[in-house]
């Protein structure tokens, strides 16, 4: 009984440390695209609105981010489990429901590219916008649903 | 669903963290529980009752 707790918090350790190193990576790629927008935008002439605009949503990201990692760090580190067993039914539903909508999804963007496009004359999606459509609209049904059942509960 | 949670959980002088620590789930799935609004599974229940000190059949109330 012990040893399996053990191993359940040796697990939920590696866990924590992948999470870490997740969020420290994001937190770079982050950094780096904003260098990168600001580099493009001090080329074209002196310092504009853009680098405020989009310094004060840097913050804020990293921030939550920061945030989020220390809340999480501190209730493993008291002992609490990373997942438990309300939190895996929970991403199940989510991803169960994720899975079927992206279903729906990609069969009417597949009707719009085949017919409306074709047929009809619709503007067409070049590929990296679609790809791009399918991340955020999987991102979004998956996070939005974990949040609402998470709130709702179950019973 | 009705729980005696709170009311055990008081009488035990725990907090809520510190019956989530015993039973190895997260403070959240402690306070869904004790509102109703969360079913656990048996293997939660059984250890829930046995922090408490009591059976499951006394510990959840089916309506």
């Amino acid at each position: 009984m012990k040893d399996a707790k053990d191993a359940k918090k040796m697990k939920d350790g590696k866990r924590l440390l992948a999470m870490k190193v997740f969020a420290a990576t994001f937190a770079l790629l982050l950094i780096l695209f904003w260098v990168c927008i600001v580099i493009a935008e001090m080329g074209k002439g002196p310092i504009g609105p853009i680098f405020f605009v989009t310094l004060i949503p840097l913050i804020g990201i990293l921030a939550i981010l920061f945030i989020m990692m220390r809340r999480i760090s501190k209730s493993v580190e008291s002992g609490m489990p990373l997942k438990d067993e309300r939190i895996r039914r929970i991403e199940n539903k989510a991803g169960n429901y994720t899975t079927q909508l992206t279903l729906y999804f990609l069969l009417v963007l597949a009707f719009y590219i085949g017919f409306g496009v074709e047929d009809y004359g619709w503007p067409m999606v070049p590929v990296r916008y679609i790809a791009w459509i399918v991340f955020f609209f999987v991102a979004a049904v998956f996070f939005g649903l974990r949040w609402q059942f998470s709130r709702k509960g179950d019973a | 669903m009705k729980t005696r949670i709170k009311e055990l959980r008081a009488r035990y002088n725990l907090t809520q963290e510190q019956l989530a620590i015993r039973v190895g789930v997260r403070r959240e799935t402690i306070v869904f529980l004790e509102k109703g609004k969360y079913n656990p599974s048996l293997e939660l229940a059984h250890k829930v009752a046995k922090a408490l000190k009591t059976t499951i059949d006394e510990l959840f109330i089916f309506d």
